[in-house]
């Protein structure tokens, strides 16, 4: 198979175990043994990242405490505006809380799972992305898998809380809402994901990259709310260019019954997958660009 | 793996670029290196290599800075010119350099984490940016500045990770673990969290982390910094004994010493070209005088070359 | 003085973060643009909330977009871990106080902020017609008002800053911050407030950072009430200095007597 010039398998290298079997199969079978490979190590990342956890249990338990309240501090917000108004444009409130409950699921598990490309910068700047390079892994796999966050469970809990209450404010606590809450989430996920790569991966061509970190937070801002009480300009930037509605807006009109918006609804899923390609995509053109290519 | 060590040999050189050509069906397979390689064909070959660099510039003055600040301006900073080598399997060459000299920006580009800005770099037959995992691999590189080490966990608990990032079977994996920790004397350490570790210590598990896979090729840039003489000597022996196993060993080290003991062969560096490229002793002839230290021959060359 | 060329030195820094700089600006645009359509789509079923109008409420909140990099929470105010690294003696060998020195470096990113996204935005606002001048005395009032909130913001910070050398770990105010702002009435003036909460945040030092300046700015402070106002932000303002003088006083023995 292979020029015909190995010996034997066993005075092989480590590293030249077990490479040209898989590298044979047919396309659908190398992406399924990529996926494998993938979730093995994530399993293992996981593991390593939850060991250092409970290095420092005491802390843990306080900063997720200290969470909770923080992202109950905004909500209080949306609270005293409702003990003063009926509705936020045409939505009351469950509608709006529901929708506010979404963000924040989506932006905590993103801020769970994703959080160290928000440190991309200070690999750059400290040489990590070049340790990433010289790994046989892909890159963007090595930096979110490398750091999980220690105290997003709070504001997830404080989210949890939000849409259970919503969903039952609004007499919609079934098991297919339930499972369509799943899926949105992971969207809303995804999106929040994609938009914080572009905005980390500025990192590869400026040293000055904390001004697009804190753009892509600001993104996140246009979730919080209602979208249609923006603009039209404003709302077809966040529906087609910058998805952000798709991360809780639209996936709750499902949930509302909303005949008007529910194909839209219903898209968020592809949406969500879409977003995170073309993300993806720029990534690597990013880190292309570090390496200086075309240089 | 039940032998002690990759050999490099005409089989893996061939077989590398087997591999290349799979790795990337994209590119150009004319491109690949082509198999028929003898034991003394080069493992890598930089061939004038340049990169460049642009630097915005900062203003000295207020008014400078608020025009910059609308109007930036760039300076291209050559940071490699033209530089020429090629390293034999097995051979261990030590890489000299002032501070910015390029030395960092050699190791990059052979790793393939820097593209070349012209010329072309060539490890065991495969381009290293090209062919990023694929090269991956087969290459060890330490940063002696920056750990590989899990901080908060136990020290096994990195090398756990480190065998199942690069796949290894759990025979190669226990056998490699093994040879490892007896060389470097770790044993004791595996239980310890890496922030509790010692500079020595760490620097150990270091060296050992980048050994895991087997690699032929290793990089090592400034792997004995802040070291006692103590555990500098430690770590000259185990890379000697790295090298008797027959690996590549491409050292950048401040600490001249390190080099005088480790390898025959320096490359010297200044100003993004190399200088000298020959044994010790020929650097000692070139410069004449007295024999003396390596450190000593090399201040000579300096001054000489700043003169010339 | 010598505290000013800290100030000025911080203010030089942000000029060289060009990038950064045009990024800011836009999240500082994105963010009036939502609190614009927010309180437009709240008002259009009402037109007096808790006695606030339409249009004094858009100017209390878009003022205080203008308003609000000077009066972000301030940066790398920790003690605790300058004490752990070692670096806390650099800051104590110098002729300097390092609580006067902190609060003239962070003054200078603040009035860097102020004037390279706050003062583009205003001006924007101004030409949309969104914005309007208040009168002179209000006018001279509020920018008095604003400085008293910046003290009282940085105190705040800087508090918890000092806090963080006596708990071990890294848990600071800034864990908390919603909770800050939510009281200085940054998200909802105070007046929406129900009448238990309101009177918790009028018993709370937050409101000088942001309520105050901007109730001034949009009128919801009445013309008689101006007066009172500062005062008892200046009194707030003086207490947030000496509790910090205290407690850094405290510390630095702490420091030197126990070698941390």
């Amino acid at each position: 198979m292979n020029n015909g010039m190995h010996s034997g398998i066993d005075n092989r290298p480590a590293w030249d175990m077990g490479s040209e079997t898989s590298k044979r199969r047919p396309l659908l079978g190398g992406i399924l043994n990529t996926v494998w490979r993938y979730s093995r190590l994530y399993f293992w990342y996981l593991r390593a990242n939850w060991l250092s956890l409970m290095a420092y249990p005491a802390e843990f338990v306080v900063t997720n405490i200290a969470g909770l309240v923080y992202s109950l501090g905004s909500v209080a917000a949306v609270w005293v505006l409702f003990t003063q108004v009926k509705a936020i444009g045409d939505w009351n409130y469950p509608q709006v809380l529901l929708i506010y409950g979404l963000s924040i699921f989506s932006r905590s598990l993103f801020h769970l799972f994703w959080v160290d490309l928000m440190n991309v910068s200070a690999m750059v700047r400290l040489g990590d992305i070049d340790r990433y390079l010289v790994r046989p892994l892909n890159p963007l796999f090595q930096v979110v898998a490398g750091y999980l966050d220690n105290d997003d469970y709070g504001e997830l809990i404080a989210a949890v809380i939000l849409v259970w209450t919503s969903l039952g404010m609004l007499g919609q606590r079934t098991v297919a809402n339930l499972l369509w809450i799943a899926v949105s989430v992971v969207s809303g996920m995804l999106i929040f994901a994609s938009i914080h790569i572009v905005g980390n991966a500025m990192s590869f061509m400026t040293i000055e990259s904390r001004g697009f970190t804190s753009l892509a937070w600001t993104m996140d801002e246009f979730t919080r709310y209602p979208a249609d009480i923006y603009g039209k300009g404003l709302r077809t930037l966040i529906t087609w260019v910058i998805p952000v509605a798709f991360a809780s807006f639209y996936p709750a009109q499902l949930i509302f019954r909303n005949g008007q918006l529910i194909r839209l609804a219903l898209i968020t899923p592809f949406m969500a997958a879409l977003t995170f390609l073309l993300a993806y995509r720029f990534w690597t053109k990013a880190i292309d660009r570090y390496q200086g290519v075309g240089n | 793996m039940s032998s002690t060590h990759p050999q490099i040999s005409a089989s893996h050189v061939a077989h590398g670029s087997h591999e290349a050509k799979t790795a990337a069906r994209r590119r150009d397979e004319a491109n690949a290196a082509e198999p028929e390689k003898t034991v003394e064909e080069p493992i890598i070959i930089v061939k004038e290599l340049s990169r460049e660099f642009r630097v915005r510039l900062d203003g000295e003055s207020f008014s400078d800075r608020v025009r910059r600040f609308f109007r930036p301006e760039y300076r291209t900073v050559r940071a490699l010119d033209s530089v020429s080598f090629s390293i034999r399997p097995g051979e261990s060459v030590g890489y000299i350099g002032l501070n910015g000299a390029g030395k960092s920006t050699t190791i990059k580009l052979l790793c393939g984490v820097l593209v070349p800005s012209s010329g072309s770099v060539t490890v065991m037959g495969l381009e290293p940016y090209r062919h990023r995992t694929a090269n991956a691999k087969r290459i060890g590189l330490m940063m002696g500045q920056r750990t590989q080490l899990l901080w908060d966990l136990p020290v096994k608990e990195s090398f756990r990770l480190l065998g199942k990032i690069y796949d290894l079977s759990p025979e190669i994996y226990r056998a490699n673990l093994d040879r490892l920790v007896e060389a470097l004397d770790i044993g004791s350490l595996m239980e310890t969290p890496a922030r509790m570790l010692s500079l020595g210590q760490k620097t150990r598990c270091d060296l050992a982390l980048t050994f895991l896979h087997d690699p032929a090729v290793v990089y090592l840039d400034e792997p004995t910094i802040g070291l006692d003489v103590l555990a500098r000597e430690r770590i000259r022996d185990f890379i000697r004994g790295e090298k008797e196993r027959g690996v590549t060993i491409f050292l950048a080290s401040h600490d001249l010493d390190d080099l005088e003991i480790v390898t025959e062969r320096v490359l010297l560096i200044h100003e993004g070209k190399i200088l000298f490229d020959g044994t010790q002793m020929a650097l000692h002839d070139v410069v004449g005088g007295p024999l003396s230290t390596l450190e000593d021959t090399v201040k000579q060359f300096y001054r000489g070359a700043r003169l010339g | 003085m010598k505290y000013l060329t800290y100030t000025r030195a911080e203010f030089l820094r942000g000029m060289r973060y060009r990038a950064n700089y045009w990024a800011t600006l836009t999240s500082s645009l994105i963010m009036t643009l939502i609190q614009w359509y927010l309180w437009t789509a709240v008002y259009r079923h009402t037109d007096s909330i808790a006695g606030v109008g339409f249009s004094s409420m858009l100017s209390y909140s878009l003022m205080g977009r203008v308003a609000s990099g000077f009066l972000a929470e301030p940066a790398n105010l920790r003690i605790g871990p300058r004490v752990r690294q070692g670096t806390i003696v650099h800051d104590l060998v110098k002729p300097t106080d390092l609580h006067y020195q902190l609060l003239f470096q962070s003054l200078g990113s603040a009035l860097f902020r102020l004037v390279s996204t706050g003062l583009p935005l205003l001006l924007v606002l101004l030409a949309a017609g969104r914005i309007r001048f208040p009168g002179a005395g209000a006018t001279v009032a509020f920018v008095l008002s604003l400085f008293m909130g910046y003290i009282t913001v940085f105190s705040t910070s800087f508090l918890s800053g000092v806090l963080t050398f006596y708990t071990k770990s890294g848990v600071g105010i800034d864990h908390l911050y919603t909770l800050v702002e939510f009281f200085s009435g940054m998200y909802v003036p105070l007046q929406f407030f129900p009448g238990w909460l309101r009177a918790v945040a009028e018993r709370l030092p937050f409101k000088a950072i942001h309520y105050i300046p901007m109730a001034i700015w949009s009128g919801m402070t009445g013309p008689g009430e101006v007066a009172p106002a500062i005062l008892s932000q200046v009194a707030w303002t003086a207490l947030m200095v000496l509790l910090c003088r205290a407690v850094w006083f405290g510390a630095v023995r702490h420091l030197t007597v126990q070698g941390g």
